[in-house]
């Protein structure tokens, strides 16, 4: 730190008033390609040794002292120019800057530290615009990154699950993954404007985002340092620009999703075949002992139809009837019907935004409000964002900004979704028989918990009513969340002499969120838990009630702050005489804590806010229909956490002569997350890079190919993990003693330390037949090293596992960005390529793996949500099989494979195959993917469509257990049971096993884990359409906008080819196998766009 | 020239904190790192770990309960399952909760032994000292114990230093390998600690769930019962008893509460040092046959507050946890039993027969009981064993462990069988299956050596 302090006192000595004096030079400085004002060039006198700059509208005043000198003139992105000056020299100057290069695009790439030229860049950047962003219409930013950008995807089996897997909750990744532990967030690092964003990304309103740039490589993104590894994404936030009058701009837009499709899964398996495998169990005995339990365990429509007919209560055409009644009904019509309907989202903004030559605004309103697919189900955002800048004197300039999301979501659905809603006992989810209304229109109940002879009798004596109505519930429920999130920022920039810029950023951010959970006394939650520890006294009638009728309540709020304080120096000079300098050297102190806190109240009546407090909580009451037990309390828990970082950056990049390019980037993290010895260390992130336009060289003649750019950088990135590098315990109330009592959480790991990642980046930029084909091509290598890993230990050490520094992984690959003008008239068509290869595998890792759980159930591979899993040699998400030797034509047995012979010794299979003998198909993960947009435009229409690709990866599909009892049991409910084998002859066309009762588990494992279940996951998707219409103030005389679009977007459209023959969409795979899932539903949009 | 000055002021301000105060603050909220001897006295008050989830697979694999053939396939476990019928492969497999739960317990002392290291008391500290250091000693010793009874054979001390014994982890260091040690040197370690941490203890603890004195006097008593030391556990019972011999009246029970006998609230005054086993689901409430039931004659109060009957079956709700877990620890029952046996096997037949008589006359309805006498040593023996079986049906392993001491004596020892659908399972006395199989990771992660079954 104590450099940076040198650095600023050696430039005190400059400062030297000069007594004479002299005249005043004005003028002005314009851009000789766009006939534009160039702001904040830099103009110094050569020997007076003074230097101001060019206000917004390119203008200058310098005053002159000596009779003779020379101005020199330089910005970045500008030849710089040099003209002698004297007392004579006319008063108002005029000096046209040249652009520096052949302009490659205009594309200024933005790191959170500094903007860039793109040209004047080593290292790999995208840069998404505007334009681009804004051709998708989405709630959410990041969606919008989508199919857009080269390297980055958004992964399978992410995209099916609403909650996505704890460490990648953007469920997107660029080139790859490095960190294997479950508990390292493998998220790229959002940065907004200056400073890395905490809060949700749903926060962040789209219409206020001018552009985005992803930082890919080590080069790009070392400055971020040790939580760079997984790619850095900087989300430039809308200003104002000096000198533009008054502009607003207004857009509005709604988006119409489909009905989900509830019958798109080959899987589900429907009330006829279910009933069958009911029938099957019934007559083994499955469920004899339900009928006569004490515990009333829930028993099925079905299933009492067929005891009732057993006991002899029912004739056995009256029982065929109403078994033949059932079989007609689908439980997914009823959720179609009444716990789903079309979505609707609408999105409003206005935003007005100008400046002066002292101050510039900018200020936007949005509000969006989304009725969910989910029939209770909707959302709410309100968003306020300003943005000023002031220059109050000559070189101080002043920014500051407030932005205020304020998000309520209300998720009254949640517990009765197709999936989610069960029935319990040896059911998992619903029986697909249920229907959810009658023909008068009341809602029907379904059987769950408890047996509906059990539910009624107790409502005969005096219980509430103990019915669960699933449509009931979703009117009662009052579920909702609310986060309210509020941004401040400052700096403040002073232009200190000799090209130095000395700024100190502030950024401070709060977000709380909560979520209340309300069930009323009508709520099947209140009326379950009171009703469970309600003791009826036979003799006098009266009740005791250990939960107190009444509603409950639970809350849970989730506070976030964070702030960050950063000091920078940035230099940008001609050096020597062709050369440019851009560095910047700074530090940083950054710190966000957490707070999460909740609780639960029983009796509570919303409309006083009154509960019920002297709650037992300690003794051991009967409960209903069978046992003992104590009230469990409602949640109650306060927790948090403090990350501090200390870090010091510096970065620099000289570039000369036009075709050579240096650059250099160092920075130093310290967290109180490491271990002490690390922090001690001085193991800085760095990257160093190198460019070459070699069509600028004299002896470059290829004149179909105008510009040719070579790239090529190497350095270093990190992760971060949040876990402690001490012996940590955590206090709390012992619960019998009332004592202080600590639960010591790991072993300590002094050593730990961030998870480093080496990156090698060659890149070649170039544009070729007259700027008909732009494009950059990009090989890179990610090696993985010091990777945190969760090393098993044995038991006796009284600790499972130990985490520590020591997997290695290697990530290769290719991404190509092809950008063609294929019609340049009238009509105007452009295509757009992205092609990314990437190929990942594990160099070290120190755990061993059983073949189960290399072959386990997981459709995705099998770690995605237990932890990766790492073999050396293979892919992180490698996809293991048991080789399948089919069917036996006897018995239906699957075969498979011991030591080379067949076998159906499925329990030695399983324990002893070899990891290196199963069937390694390849990574679950796409090896290449991308897309292909072509846009054509005609006058002030334009359309385009974009089409996704993904290749090389597989998965592993869902299919009915072989274990008669877990047919009908939730998780494995599955179509393929009709497919079963039967009889001989079967395995001819089907290579399901015979379903057999009880069941052997180890048979249903290999089946689950075997080849037969692998395929391809390729497939090609149209992702969307749109259709726009721009209208220009330019071509209408008295049209009142500068500028009015509209268009219409078509988002989700479908799957053109897959590789499968199943007929699954591998980026919404059934990951239990129960048919209970579906694909985005297509949506359309339309919206409007004015500006004034 | 102000503003730079100002600039520098700030740069200057912002960066002169120290590095390494700004760096120490700690990450979770709830963290802490264990340093003080409260510190330390806390981690031993976490009664989830020390104090609950002790050892049950000996319960499992003893005969005072039965199962019927559907409630054994509706165990939760398949080790239960195994257990039951002494299959020689128990775990399949699959993890053993009794061994972590057990090591884990160790590994928590053991951090606190090493963090006393880097403690010099204050005087005033001394006595807080004394009993963190003694409580940690007690803990690791109850565990290791329990340990040996399960997964060692049983002492014999012509073969305890060849046999293999149990892993002794006397260190934090989780990259310390974990090797066997031999009965000799597990039983060594034991009672060395124990003895230690008897002079360290206070006779009365603040809570039940932290131990005392009278705690590892007891434990000792047990210790040496089970290795058949009579004069040893004579000894050492005499000195529990000489502190802490009020008895419960069963008399003073309430028949109607659904758990009859008192655990920690309100306090049975038995209790000496309070432990729970691991709840398995076939541990609760366990089942015993009718002739078990009729064991106890009708006013033996002990049948109605231990058993609750619905229909033909009798469930045990009697643990001296006062609640559904069996009872693991300490208390004056069993060692007034040991007490009486180790007098009985010295020949002192008086004063064995007057101690069990003066806890069987808590135990009986008020003026019912009829003192037992016994005319020879083996009848007293005999007499005391039925007794103990009648008293002890349900606590902790301690059954298991009778099992392994009496099959040494060929009059005393007996087969276990079991009855599942018509296939009879049998356990000799003195099998291989008396020492359950290491579980299957530990062998694995730290390749220890494999009990024959």
């Amino acid at each position: 730190m104590k450099y940076l302090i040198g650095l600023v006192a050696m430039l005190l000595p400059i400062f030297s008033a000069r007594a004479q004096n002299g005249i005043l030079i004005t003028g002005k400085v314009i851009s000789e390609s766009g006939n534009a004002p160039v702001a904040d060039a830099t103009i110094s006198l050569r020997h007076q040794k003074q230097t101001t700059y060019t206000n917004a509208s390119g203008a200058f005043s310098i005053p002159l002292y000596d009779s003779n000198d020379e101005i020199t003139v330089s910005h970045v992105g500008f030849l710089s120019q040099t003209i002698p000056v004297s007392k004579n020299t006319s008063s108002s100057l005029i000096i046209t800057l040249q652009d520096t290069t052949v302009k490659l695009d205009e594309v200024v790439v933005n790191t959170g530290y500094q903007s860039l030229p793109k040209e004047r860049a080593t290292g790999s950047f995208v840069q998404i615009d505007n334009k681009l962003l804004n051709r998708r219409i989405s709630t959410n930013i990041l969606d919008r990154l989508e199919g857009v950008t080269s390297g980055l995807i958004f992964n399978a089996g992410n995209l099916a699950n609403a909650s996505r897997m704890s460490n990648e909750k953007l469920g997107m990744s660029i080139r790859g993954r490095s960190s294997l532990d479950a508990n390292i967030s493998a998220d790229p690092l959002i940065v907004l404007d200056n400073f890395p964003y905490e809060g949700d990304i749903n926060n962040i309103n789209p219409n206020d985002i001018e552009s985005i740039t992803v930082l890919k490589d080590a080069a790009a993104a070392s400055i971020w340092g040790s939580r760079a590894g997984n790619g850095v994404i900087v989300i430039t936030t809308k200003k104002g620009q000096a000198g533009q009058p008054l502009s607003v701009e207004v857009t509005s837009n709604i988006t119409i999703g489909e009905k989900p499709d509830l019958f798109y899964s080959p899987y589900f398996l429907s009330a006829p075949g279910f009933i069958n495998a009911e029938k099957y169990l019934f007559d083994k005995g499955y469920f004899d002992r339900d009928l006569k339990s004490y515990a009333m365990p829930p028993i099925s429509p079905a299933v009492q139809i067929f005891s009732l007919q057993r006991a002899g209560l029912l004739s056995d055409a009256e029982a065929a009837t109403q078994i033949n009644a059932l079989k007609t009904l689908d439980v997914r019509n009823d959720f179609s019907k009444y716990v789903y309907r079309k979505s609707t989202k609408l999105q409003e903004s206005a935003s007005l935004s100008g400046g002066t030559e002292k101050a510039t605004y900018f200020f936007s309103f949005g509000y969006d409000k989304g009725l969910e697919n989910l029939v209770a189900d909707n959302n709410s955002r309100i968003t306020l964002n300003s943005y000023n800048t002031f220059k109050p004197v000559k070189s101080l300039e002043i920014v500051t900004g407030i932005m205020y999301t304020q998000v309520k979501n209300v998720f009254n659905t949640a517990a009765d979704a197709f999936g989610t809603l069960t029935t319990g006992g040896k059911y998992g989810t619903v029986y697909p028989y249920a229907s959810f209304k009658d023909a008068a229109g009341n809602a029907l109940p379904i059987v769950r918990d408890y047996s509906s002879t059990y539910v009624d009798s107790m409502q005969h004596i005096g219980y509430l009513d103990w019915h669960y109505r699933p449509l009931d519930e979703i009117k009662n429920a009052d579920n909702t969340s609310n986060i309210g999130d509020i941004i401040l920022r400052s700096n403040i920039s002073y232009r200190l002499p000799a090209h130095v810029k000395a700024s100190v950023s502030f950024q401070y951010e709060k977000q709380d969120a909560g979520t209340r959970n309300y069930y009323s006394p009508e709520s099947y939650m209140a009326r379950n838990l009171v009703n469970r520890y309600a003791v009826l006294d036979p003799v006098t009638g009266t009740f005791t009630y250990h939960i107190p009728p009444g509603g409950i309540l639970t809350k849970r709020s989730n506070s976030m702050v964070s702030w960050n304080v950063r000091g920078q120096l940035d230099y940008a000079n001609q050096l020597g005489k062709s050369g440019q300098l851009n560095a910047i050297a700074g530090y940083e102190i950054r710190q966000v804590k957490t707070i999460y806190d909740g609780y639960g109240l029983f009796g509570y009546n919303d409309e006083l806010g009154t509960s019920v407090s002297n709650i037992d909580f300690n003794s051991y009451f009967p409960i209903n229909p069978a046992g003992f037990g104590t009230v469990q309390p409602l949640t109650t828990d306060v927790s948090g956490s403090t990350q501090r970082f200390l870090s010091l950056f510096a970065n620099a990049a000289y570039s000369f002569n036009n075709r050579y390019l240096i650059s250099a980037s160092a920075r130093q993290d310290g967290a109180n997350i490491f271990g002490v010895r690390t922090n001690d260390q001085i193991t800085p992130f760095w990257s160093a890079g190198i460019g070459w336009t070699i069509s600028n060289e004299k002896f470059y003649h290829i004149p179909w190919l105008s510009l040719l750019k070579a790239r090529a950088t190497y350095g270093y990135n990190g992760n971060v993990y949040n876990g402690s590098a001490y012996l940590t315990a955590s206090l709390g109330t012992d619960y019998t003693t009332g004592a202080m009592s600590a639960s010591i959480n790991n072993p300590p790991n002094q050593d730990l330390r961030w998870e480093k990642i080496r990156n090698i980046n060659y890149g070649l930029d170039f544009s070729a037949f007259k700027s008909i084909l732009n494009g950059t091509f990009e090989i890179y290598s990610k090696r993985g090293t010091d990777l945190i890993e969760n090393a098993p230990l044995p038991p006796s050490t009284g600790f499972t596992s130990y985490k520590g520094n020591a997997a290695e992984t290697v990530t290769k690959g290719i991404d190509l960005s092809l950008t063609s003008t294929n019609i340049n008239k009238k009509l105007r068509w452009s295509t757009t390529l992205l092609i990314s290869f990437i190929k990942d595998k594990v160099i070290t890792f120190d755990n061993n793996y059983l073949p189960a759980s290399l072959t386990g159930y997981n459709s995705v591979g099998t770690i995605e949500y237990t932890g990766l899993i790492g073999i050396p040699g293979k892919p992180l998400y490698g996809v293991y099989s048991y080789k399948w030797g089919g069917l036996d034509p006897q018995t239906g047995d699957p075969i498979g494979y011991l030591i080379g012979k067949p076998s159906t010794d499925y329990q030695a299979i399983i324990s002893g195959t070899p990891v290196d003998s199963l069937v390694f198909s390849g990574s679950s993960r796409p090896t290449v993917f991308g897309s292909i947009r072509n846009t054509f435009s005609f006058k002030g229409f334009s359309i385009s469509a974009n089409i996704l690709y993904k290749g090389g990866y597989y998965f592993r599909k869902s299919s009915t257990s072989l274990i008669y009892s877990q047919v009908i049991n939730g998780s494995t409910v599955n179509a393929d049971f009709a497919d079963r084998w039967q009889q001989p002859g079967d395995e001819k066309h089907t290579s399901v096993p015979s379903v057999t009762y009880p069941g052997d588990v180890n048979r249903n494992n290999f089946y689950h884990g075997s080849e037969v279940l692998i395929e391809k996951a390729d497939h090609i998707r149209l992702q969307d359409i749109r259709l726009s219409y721009d209208l220009e103030q330019m071509r209408f005389k008295k049209f009142p906008f500068s500028h009015l679009g509209l268009y219409v977007y078509a988002n989700n459209l479908g799957i053109l080819w897959r590789a499968n023959k199943s007929g699954i969409d591998p980026d919404y795979l059934d990951n239990g196998g129960t048919g209970r899932i579906y694909p985005a539903p297509k949506t359309i949009a339309f919206g409007i766009k004015a500006n004034f | 020239m102000k503003k730079i000055l100002l600039f520098i002021f700030i740069v200057a301000t912002a960066t002169s904190c120290n590095k390494h105060d700004w760096l120490d603050v700690k990450s979770n909220k709830s963290d802490l790192v264990p340093k003080s001897l409260s510190d330390l006295q806390a981690i031993l008050d976490n009664t989830e770990v020390m104090n609950f989830n002790y050892p049950e697979l000996g319960f499992l694999g003893s005969d005072n309960y039965y199962l019927t053939y559907s409630s054994w396939q509706g165990a939760f476990t398949s080790a239960e399952r195994n257990a039951y019928i002494w299959a020689p492969d128990i775990f399949e497999g699959a993890t053993c909760v009794d061994w972590d739960a057990a090591y884990k317990t160790v590994a928590y002392t053991n951090i606190v032994l090493e963090g006393l290291n880097n403690i010099t008391p204050s005087a005033v500290q001394q006595d807080q000292y004394n009993n963190v250091k003694g409580s940690a000693l007690f803990y690791r010793a109850y565990v290791f114990y329990d340990l040996a009874e399960l997964f060692a054979k049983p002492w014999d001390s012509a073969t305890a230093s060849s046999d293999s014994g149990i892993p002794l982890r006397l260190a934090a260091d989780v990259n310390v390998a974990s090797k066997r040690s031999s009965v000799q040197e597990t039983y060594n370690k034991i009672i060395e600690d124990l003895k230690e941490a008897e002079t360290l203890l206070p006779e009365t603890p603040l809570y039940l769930t932290r131990p005392s004195k009278a705690a590892v006097e007891g434990l000792l008593a047990r210790v040496y019962f089970n290795r058949r030391q009579y004069d040893q556990s004579l000894s050492w019972s005499e000195k529990y008893l000489g502190k802490r011999n009020s008895l419960l009246d069963f008399n003073s029970l309430d028949s109607n509460a659904y758990f009859k006998l008192p655990g920690l609230q309100p306090v049975n005054p038995e209790i000496t040092f309070y432990s729970t086993a691991l709840i398995y689901s076939i541990s609760v409430f366990p089942k015993v046959d009718t002739m078990r039931y009729q064991s106890y004659q009708a006013a033996d109060l002990r049948r109605a507050m231990f058993f609750v009957s619905s229909g033909q079956d009798h469930l045990f709700t009697g643990a001296y946890s006062g609640s559904v877990p069996l009872f693991a620890g300490i208390a004056t029952n069993e060692i007034m039993l040991i007490n009486a046996e180790s007098n009985a096997r010295l020949g002192n037949l008086p004063q064995s027969m007057d101690v069990l008589n003066k806890l069987l006359s808590k135990r009986y309805i008020t003026g019912s009981f009829t003192p037992l006498n016994a005319g020879t040593t083996g009848e007293a023996i005999d007499i005391i064993i039925s007794e103990r079986r009648k008293e002890l049906p349900f606590t902790g392993n301690l059954r298991w462990q009778e099992l392994r001491r009496l099959n040494t004596e060929p009059a005393r020892s007996v087969t276990l069988t079991r009855l599942l659908n018509g296939t009879v399972y049998k356990l000799p006395p003195a099998d291989n299956r008396y020492v359950y199989p290491i579980p299957p990771d530990e062998v694995k992660l730290s390749g220890l050596q494999q009990n024959p079954r």
